[in-house]
């Protein structure tokens, strides 16, 4: 009986507990439904009967209601878990039902963490403080202060003159006394929020804060965070010098406690098409479609409406649009202004080049000093234009005898200085009217 | 497939052609596209007919089909005189003005009574309509038009019938189970999923059935109710790839629609907007996130309305500006939200320019003003346009043509354009995708977006990904829908680009949105609000608000909200809530659902909505959507989460410039709610951040710093725990004063101390950096930094230098806050004596806490809005439990709030 199979498919535990709020959800987020729809189908006569029935009550408390839908002309049956209150609280925590389990699984999800010892420290960097954690040490923040404030370093290297302060050590924690006279140390707790399962450790002893006389603390929080580096996730002062700190790790992620839970409470609404007995007999389960790909159909991209190069609108004629300079890089843009081609110069006319917004006097002495620089080799001045409307000359040494050499001349300004950087290649050399 | 999407496409015009009384024969021919199949299966689906059953006597299909357009017809007349939709336009001329404010005003004072019967009012129909109606039933048993009709009417309250959801369920269940209609379905899961008007109880499970087989007969309201439901995860679980795939059919059919138009698309515009912003925000104004910081309206710039925008330009027309000639006509064109159309003043405009540069025969007329030219193109580009679409007059392509190379002679990118496209897809010219590329490539080259959207159509036709590609990102900056289309799809598909599903579902999202006619009815809502018609303005943004659009969202919210804030009191009670959005006078129970504001805020708030994200949190303290053991069952119980508020309050004040959150953060370090520990001086770096943001904010902020010395002092008088705004080794403060004089001279010497300590905070901040200010801008998440001296930007500074040149004087202040505390013993005695009245009356105390001493007075969090203060809101300290951390939320006049004050916090 396909039918039976279908039913007894749902009858799955469905409960509804109580959540913690969690700002990024929905209202509703909670309970989540997914409708499908079932390959089997179900006798019309059996659908009246349930369509009748009233909700029933199954042994484990769940109970389906049946709603009657046509789709696409199709008759429907689809049954709808009615949700029961879970009276049982600790069904978040993955079977983590006594305290002995708690203890146990904390124990597995600092072993899983040892390894971040020695592991180099992890940065993060926020406004003007930076961040620095370093496992079963210190947190400590300061100021980020680069000799270059260009260039961006990693980790960002402490600026000297900014005072820092240790915001909480492990070592705090090590001389509790609970803690020293045990033979495995107890390092922190597991707490559960939002079905999620972490570890936390509460770092004391940091520097003395100003304004309420007490040595600074952080609580430092272990999430698994599957796929990812360790990572500092974020950091904030949830009150004058107490801290709370969330690091991502993909260690914790071995252990299942720690996950972060699946889609188990994904609630199905299953339908089934209703038929008749002679539909029955002709009933065959709609294929899952199996994509029919020919190959010429492979070949085609439809990206909307438009075939990709299906040229119904231009091309067909054998000729090709080409972009415009508005969509060009600068490097596209390049208009040959001047060229020597085997000791022959052609240049543009003056009233070309005023046309192209270009100084024929200083296309002139940049062209003598292309001449000087390239010696006896073939050279070009071309214009590039600049994305920001700023135009320059680019003056390019053919690379036959002497490589490849580059001189670029700034537009509209006379008396700039002229600087040469040869670039990695070194096959080409940058020359560049700067003003 | 087609079937399927010709059926949704038509299920929406009958949605807005029935509300906007149009034309009949499209909706009607709605419903009888839907195949009716009439197989009732089961015997308990019959008693959901019952309401058909109590009218005897049966139609036959053909006399039920041709009676339901009969009643049809009759009912249009019915319908009030508001038909129209839009505001026209402000006539120009001095006759027409005198009769448009007369007519303003006659509105004002005789006609601002609501036009609708509400909900509420479950009396008589009128005879004709009750005729009609009776009609109706009677051919709803055979006839699915009649039923669809019936519907309608119980639904959107069309033809002053009333609004019955409840009969709309019914109605809508039997044609969805008869037909398997999907507009039906549509709105039984929008029924299911909103409880609107009690019709039912919220049922997000059945919710996401109906939405599920609507969506599968292509019903693209439902689909994009679907897809805005796996995106954000609304009782289903999250997933960008089913998101995507809802939110890709709805664009195609957005795309569709758009291409379905005139030469160059359907007109687009946008309706949506957030009404709070008309007064300022959900806040008021400079509160608000939306009205204050970057978005504060500029001081330097005068807003003027439309009105007085086309009353500039038209004087400046007369004194010969044919700029303002052309702005004028474009306005007449494409008028602003809420303004109609005019093409016939919009072309008599235009040609006014064009024939100053042109004469009859085309020649350009040498007489013409100077630096005409570049006007007169675009007046003929508009003109062609006007020809090539038919608008305002015959379709004709030649004259289009003509038009469009006078503008393009003049270079003009808007003809170019047009020309491109004619070119493109032969119209009266020849096709030719090579003259289309040039010109859409000459007006492309002039920045023009629609242009550069087109030419990337081309490239992608020639197969060159990489250009398309980069004219679709040029184009993207100019908000065109076509190229979102392109780069949703080419992020969907992995072309020339990353694979990503998120950038996919947010284009998709965008172009969807864009085709507001096609699901939406923007306009509707905007004018049934100006209308003071709020059910109505409800209902046609509450269906939007399901598909996801963030402005409709707001809107819902902004309606059924009742309070301006719950942490402000309405002080002055003679000054009217200005941003009560509808009058309790006229709350009707449809409107009045706080639990469906608090479910749209949310909502909003994931759009990055700041100011709903705040009004969420205020919701959650009253209890109002916070997720409870209760599940799917109404309760009137509520119960406040502290917790769930400070979540909300924190995260919005990790945005740059929400003022309002970091006031409230400030407000709960003041008085330790919940689990945010009770610290003076975190509340302080919070309401001097509150301050630097928003400088109108400078009263409320100025009176609450005040009110923490006073407390932070009384604190330290009393021995309280709350430490950080001392110092701990002071011995002598822990004993506790002895006499009134010693207080006074310890609340003096304390003040001073402060003062001293700021000062300190101050001089430390100077040396301190440039760029902090940015970093508070650009607010990373989280609140950073420890000791606060960098928490003073260089304005910050500045304007508490202001402040100490007004209080200087130290002692001023002080006798400032004696007086204070003395008005606060009063009245916190007042206040602790109502309190014993008011539990005698309930006849069982709950715990301690209650019994509140005379204490460090303190003023209760200031309006947002308001820059009033607020009556006292005493902490005890020598009372206070160990849980009880003192602070509450200062809303005396809500009689839920006493009873949560009494059972709620640290019990």
């Amino acid at each position: 009986m396909i039918l039976a199979v279908a039913v007894l498919g749902l009858l799955r535990v469905c409960q509804a507990s109580e959540r913690k709020f969690d700002v990024k959800d929905d209202i509703f987020a909670f309970p989540q439904y997914d409708v499908s729809f079932s390959d089997s189908y179900v006798l019309r006569d059996d659908a009246i009967a349930k369509l009748d029935a009233s909700p029933s009550h199954h042994d484990q408390g769940v109970s389906l209601q049946y709603e009657y839908l046509v789709g696409n002309g199709r008759p429907y049956l689809c049954a709808v878990p009615q949700l029961v209150l879970s009276t049982n609280e600790t069904e978040e925590n993955a079977g983590l039902e006594t305290e002995h389990d708690l203890v146990a699984a904390a124990d597995r999800g600092w072993q899983l963490l040892k390894d971040m010892e020695g592991q180099q420290c992890l940065y993060y960097t926020t406004g003007w403080w930076s961040y620095m954690f370093c496992y079963n040490s210190y947190v400590k923040q300061y100021h980020a202060g680069a000799l270059n404030p260009q260039a961006r370093q990693w980790p960002p290297p402490e600026d000297p003159n900014t005072p820092s302060y240790i915001l909480g050590s492990y070592d705090s924690i090590m001389k509790k006394p609970e803690v020293q006279g045990s033979p495995q140390p107890k390092t922190g707790d597991l707490q559960t929020q939002s079905e999620t399962t972490f570890l936390v450790q509460k770092l004391e002893g940091g520097t003395p804060c100003d304004l309420t006389g007490k040595p600074r603390r952080v609580e430092v929080q272990y999430h698994c965070s599957p796929g990812t580096p360790d990572r500092i996730g974020w950091i904030k002062e949830t009150a004058t010098c107490a801290y709370q700190m969330v690091v991502y790790t993909s260690r914790l992620c071995d252990d299942v406690v720690f996950q972060p839970p699946k889609e188990a409470h994904l609630h199905k609404i299953e339908c089934e098409q209703i038929l008749t007995e002679e539909e029955a007999r002709d009933w065959q389960p709609s294929s899952s479609d199996a994509p029919q790909i020919d190959d010429s159909q492979q070949q085609r991209i439809m990206v909307g409406r438009v075939e990709l190069g299906g040229k119904k609108l231009v091309g067909g004629d054998g000729k090709k649009i080409e972009r415009g300079r508005i969509v060009m890089t600068p490097e596209e843009q390049a208009e040959i202004v001047v060229i020597q081609k085997d000791g022959q110069i052609q240049s543009l006319s003056t009233s070309e080049l005023k046309k192209l917004e270009l100084n024929p006097d200083e296309v002139a002495a940049f062209q003598k000093e292309m001449q000087k620089l390239a010696g006896g080799n073939d050279w070009k001045i071309e214009r590039l234009g600049d994305a920001n409307g700023q135009l320059s000359l680019r003056g390019v040494v053919d690379a036959k005898k002497k490589g490849k050499e580059q001189v670029e001349h700034g537009d509209e300004d006379d008396d700039g200085l002229v600087e040469a950087d040869l670039d990695e290649a070194g096959s080409e050399e940058h020359y560049k009217h700067e003003f | 497939m087609l079937r399927a999407f010709q059926r949704a496409v038509f299920g929406l015009f009958a949605f807005v052609l029935i509300s906007l009384v149009v034309s009949p024969s499209y909706a009607l021919s709605a419903v009888s596209l839907a195949a009716p199949e009439s197989r009732n299966h089961a015997s308990r689906s019959q008693a959901q007919h019952a309401f058909l059953k109590d009218n005897q006597g049966h139609d036959s299909p053909e006399q039920a089909r041709s009676r339901a357009h009969h009643i049809w017809a009759e009912l249009r007349e019915i319908e009030p005189t508001w038909k129209e939709a839009v505001i026209d336009a402000r006539p120009a001329g001095l006759p027409a003005t005198v009769w448009h404010y007369v007519n303003k005003v006659s509105r004002a004072l005789f006609m601002n009574a609501p036009a609708r019967t509400s909900t509420a009012e479950q009396g008589k129909l009128p005879v004709k309509l009750q005729e009609a109606v009776d009609g109706l039933t009677r051919a709803a048993h055979v006839d699915d038009d009649a039923l669809f009709l019936l519907a309608e009417m119980n639904f959107y309250g069309n033809f002053s019938h009333p609004r019955r959801p409840h009969t709309a369920l019914k109605a809508y269940s039997a044609l969805a189970e008869r037909s398997g209609n999907a507009t039906a379905q549509h709105m039984l899961g929008l029924l299911y999923a909103t409880g609107l008007g009690d019709a039912v109880e919220v049922d997000q499970a059945k919710a996401q059935l109906y939405y599920t087989f609507a969506a599968e007969q292509g019903e693209v309201r439902a689909e994009m109710t679907l897809a805005h439901r796996y995106h954000m995860g609304i009782a289903t679980a999250k997933s960008c790839e089913r998101a995507v795939e809802y939110y890709k059919k709805v664009a195609d059919k957005s795309m569709d629609w758009w291409l379905s138009g005139p030469p160059g698309g359907h007109l687009i515009q946008r309706n949506a907007y957030r009404w709070a912003d008309e007064v300022g925000g959900a806040y008021g104004e400079a509160a608000s996130w939306t009205s204050s910081g970057p978005f504060a309206p500029d001081k330097n710039h005068i807003y003027s309305s439309f009105d007085n925008v086309l009353e500039y330009l038209d004087m400046r027309e007369r004194q010969g500006d044919f700029g303002a000639s052309l702005t004028l006509g474009k306005h007449f064109y494409e008028p602003p939200r809420g303004y109609r159309r005019n093409l016939k003043k919009a072309r008599s405009q235009f040609m006014k320019v064009a024939t100053q540069y042109w004469s009859r025969d085309g020649k350009v007329n040498p007489k013409a003003p100077k630096n005409i030219e570049k006007s007169a193109a675009k007046a003929a580009a508009y003109i062609g346009r006007m020809f090539l679409r038919g608008e305002g007059m015959e379709q004709n392509f030649e004259k289009a043509a003509t038009w469009f190379k006078r503008g393009i002679a003049s270079g003009d990118a808007f003809a170019q354009y047009h020309l491109g496209l004619m070119y493109r897809d032969g119209l009266g010219l020849p096709r030719d995708g090579n003259r289309a590329a040039a010109y859409l490539k000459a007006a492309s080259e002039q920045q023009l977006g629609i242009a550069q959207s087109a030419l990337g159509v081309l490239f992608l036709d020639q197969g060159d990904l990489d250009t398309a590609v980069r004219y679709f990102e040029i184009a993207k900056n100019a908000g065109v829908m076509e190229a979102l289309y392109y780069l949703a799809e080419f992020s969907n598909q992995g072309l020339g680009r990353q694979q990503n599903c998120h950038h996919a579902a947010t284009y998709y999202k965008v172009v969807a949105e864009k085709a507001e006619p096609l699901h939406s009815a923007f306009v509707e809502a905007n004018s049934a609000l100006d209308r003071n018609d709020y059910e109505r303005a409800f209902i046609a943004s509450l269906m939007a608000a399901e598909q996801g659009s963030e402005p409709a969202q707001a809107n819902v919210a902004f309606l059924l909200d009742q309070k301006t804030s719950l942490l402000s009191l309405p002080m002055v009670p003679i000054f009217s809530n200005p941003l009560e959005s509808v009058p309790s006078s006229q709350r009707t129970p449809l409107l009045n659902n706080p639990k469906l504001a608090q479910v749209y805020y949310t909502r909003s708030a994931h759009q990055q909505n700041i100011d709903s994200l705040i009004k969420a949190g205020d919701y959650h303290a009253a209890g109002i959507g916070t997720p409870t053991r209760t599940l799917a069952v109404k309760s009137n119980k509520t119960t406040p989460s502290i917790e769930a508020m400070y979540s909300c309050y924190s995260t919005a004040a990790e945005h740059p410039n929400a003022a309002q959150a970091l006031w409230n953060m400030g407000w709960m370090h003041e008085n330790g709610v919940g689990s945010v520990e009770q610290d003076f001086h975190m509340a302080k770096r919070y309401y001097d951040l509150a301050l630097e943001m928003n400088k109108e904010a400078y009263l409320p902020v100025k009176l609450a710093l005040l009110r923490l010395r006073a407390r932070s002092w009384w604190n330290g008088v009393s021995g309280g725990k709350v430490k950080p705004m001392e110092d701990d080794e002071d011995v002598a403060r822990k004993k506790g004063p002895k006499s009134i004089k010693e207080w006074f001279s310890r609340f003096i010497d304390s003040a001073l101390e402060m003062e001293a300590q700021d000062y300190a905070e101050r001089q430390a901040g100077e040396d301190g950096y440039g760029d902090d200010l940015e970093y508070i801008v650009n607010g990373e998440p989280g609140m950073p930094g420890g000791d606060n001296e960098y928490w003073y930007t260089g304005a910050q500074r500045r304007e508490a230098d202001d402040l100490y040149e007004d209080f200087d004087d130290g002692l001023l202040e002080s006798l400032i806050i004696i007086a204070l505390a003395g008005a606060l013993a009063m009245l916190v005695y007042v206040r602790a004596q109502r309190q014993r009245d008011a539990r005698a009356n309930q006849g069982q105390g709950q715990g301690q806490g209650q019994g509140l001493a005379p204490g460090g007075g303190a003023l209760g969090p200031v309006g947002a809005n308001g820059l009033q203060p607020i009556l006292a809101q005493p902490i005890p300290p020598e009372q206070q439990g160990p849980g009880q951390q003192g602070g509450f939320f200062p809303n005396p006049g809500d009689p839920e709030y006493q009873e949560w004050v009494a059972g709620g916090i640290g019990h």
